[in-house]
């Protein structure tokens, strides 16, 4: 009786003390080497919602659209029908189509350039929290995505790195962009030939650095050289776009120079990616 | 667990869902606000420690479940403020706008805090490079503006709030 009333009277406090210990072991063995990950096996589950949400948020802001684009046609229509606005309307949907044609032409094109095999994935969700970078992809293992298969994407016809697959669910997964705190890529200036360690920031807002180039390329290295994957030993095929030199620091008493790199992707407007699935381990 | 516990929960799962995927739409400068830390004090203030403990947890863990985060990461944190904020239920005047702003700003350097403990405790590196940066302090500014529309929605819904339920406010 008494153990009950103490227990009634502790609840909050022992409730609390128990959802601390729940967290905090699985925070010990999630930042272990783990071969079972609970993560991947919850995040089938949860990506279920999260496609749902996902897309009715998509149906939503197409429903938006189209209703404004009947209010203007509607509006038109009562100003009797100005020739020279409906040519400009006409004209402008034009463009808007011809950019579509050509960035899924380009798209197309590029998927069918790749010396790899890959697999068009949609970028569904952006990791929900404040501290972590990670991008949810509408493919997972049913489509053979992996662990650590490299991601790139296509932009303005270049094609560049986005990061690596950390996370397979059965239907989604989640790639840890090159700009993660977490990411190294083995990396080359497709100039100079010199080589490197393509380092994240840990925030999307921050560029990349490269370390550990020979200070001994510091003449032959300029702002705007091209940075490429030299595929040593590394996950990434070598030749993929990383990004162009920003900022070339170097101090005399360090061995090596570091340099600021700005991305060749455009992580704020990424929609689409490609998993490249041979070219992983 | 209460009721409003369990259902505080599944309010949370859901936001977490949520706040990955159509709050993209609402990003400022690439940044959405934190609407699960919103409704989790809000849930907290309302309904005390053990609501606020459990809805923080549970949210957490479905954040956790999403993304990069270690497994227990988000849970611990969204924890705690459940638990911290569950205390000023009953201590302080809620008014429409003011609180709202400074219990969510309050909430959100504290999350900030409790994140760079767990991090610095587990070395998960990712933390300090998007916790020192205009964008978490863009977070803090959004998400202390959004708090006051928030609290003013949920406060409309009456199963969330004990009092009401009860029917001595109306």
């Amino acid at each position: 009786m008494r153990v009950r009333e103490s227990f009634a009277r502790h609840r909050n406090g022992l409730t609390l003390a128990l959802l601390v210990v729940i967290s905090v072991v699985s925070l010990g063995i999630s930042t272990d080497a783990m071969t079972l990950r609970p993560t991947a096996i919850w995040q089938s589950f949860v990506a279920i919602f999260q496609q749902s949400a996902s897309a009715v948020g998509r149906f939503f802001a197409g429903t938006v659209t189209s209703i404004r684009e009947l209010s203007q046609l509607r509006e038109q229509y009562d100003e009797l029908l100005d020739q020279v606005r409906q040519y400009e309307t006409i004209a402008d949907d034009i463009a808007l189509l011809r950019s579509e044609n050509e960035r899924l032409r380009e798209a197309l094109g590029f998927e069918q350039a790749l010396p790899y095999s890959s697999l068009p994935a949609r970028v569904i969700a952006k990791e929900p929290g404040s501290f972590f970078e990670g991008l949810t992809i509408n493919q997972g293992r049913t489509a053979g995505v992996r662990r650590y298969m490299p991601v790139i994407a296509s932009q303005d016809g270049m094609q560049g790195l986005v990061g690596r697959v950390e996370e397979v669910g059965l239907s989604t997964s989640v790639v840890m962009p090159v700009f993660d705190h977490d990411s190294f890529v083995a990396a080359r200036l497709l100039r100079s030939r010199h080589e490197g360690l393509v380092a994240g920031e840990g925030s999307s807002e921050g560029m990349l650095t490269m370390l550990y180039v020979a200070k001994s390329a510091r003449d032959e290295i300029s702002v705007g050289d091209t940075v490429i994957t030299s595929g040593m030993r590394s996950l990434f095929p070598e030749g993929l776009l990383i990004g162009t030199v920003e900022a070339i620091l170097g101090r005399p008493y360090e061995t090596s120079l570091n340099m600021e790199l700005d991305p060749t992707v455009d992580f704020s407007r990424l929609e689409y990616v490609f998993v490249l699935t041979e070219a992983a381990e | 667990m209460s009721g409003v516990a369990l259902y505080g929960s599944l309010v949370m799962a859901g936001l977490a869902v949520l706040q990955s995927t159509v709050l993209r739409f609402v990003e400022i400068a690439g940044v959405s606000p934190d609407l699960i830390l919103i409704v989790l004090i809000f849930l907290a203030n309302k309904n005390g420690t053990m609501t606020g403990q459990v809805s923080g947890f549970v949210g957490g863990l479905v954040l956790d479940f999403m993304g990069l985060a270690p497994l227990g990461f988000y849970a611990l944190i969204y924890t705690l403020i459940g638990a911290l904020f569950g205390i000023t239920r009953g201590k302080m005047f809620v008014d429409p706008i003011f609180i709202p702003v400074i219990l969510a700003v309050v909430a959100m350097l504290l999350k900030g805090l409790i994140a760079l403990i767990v991090a610095t405790l587990f070395s998960i590196g990712a933390v300090q490079g998007n916790l020192f940066t205009s964008s978490y302090l863009i977070e803090i500014v959004y998400t202390g503006l959004v708090a006051p529309v928030v609290f003013g929605l949920l406060g409309m819904i009456a199963w969330l709030q004990p009092d009401r339920r009860r029917g001595e406010l109306t």
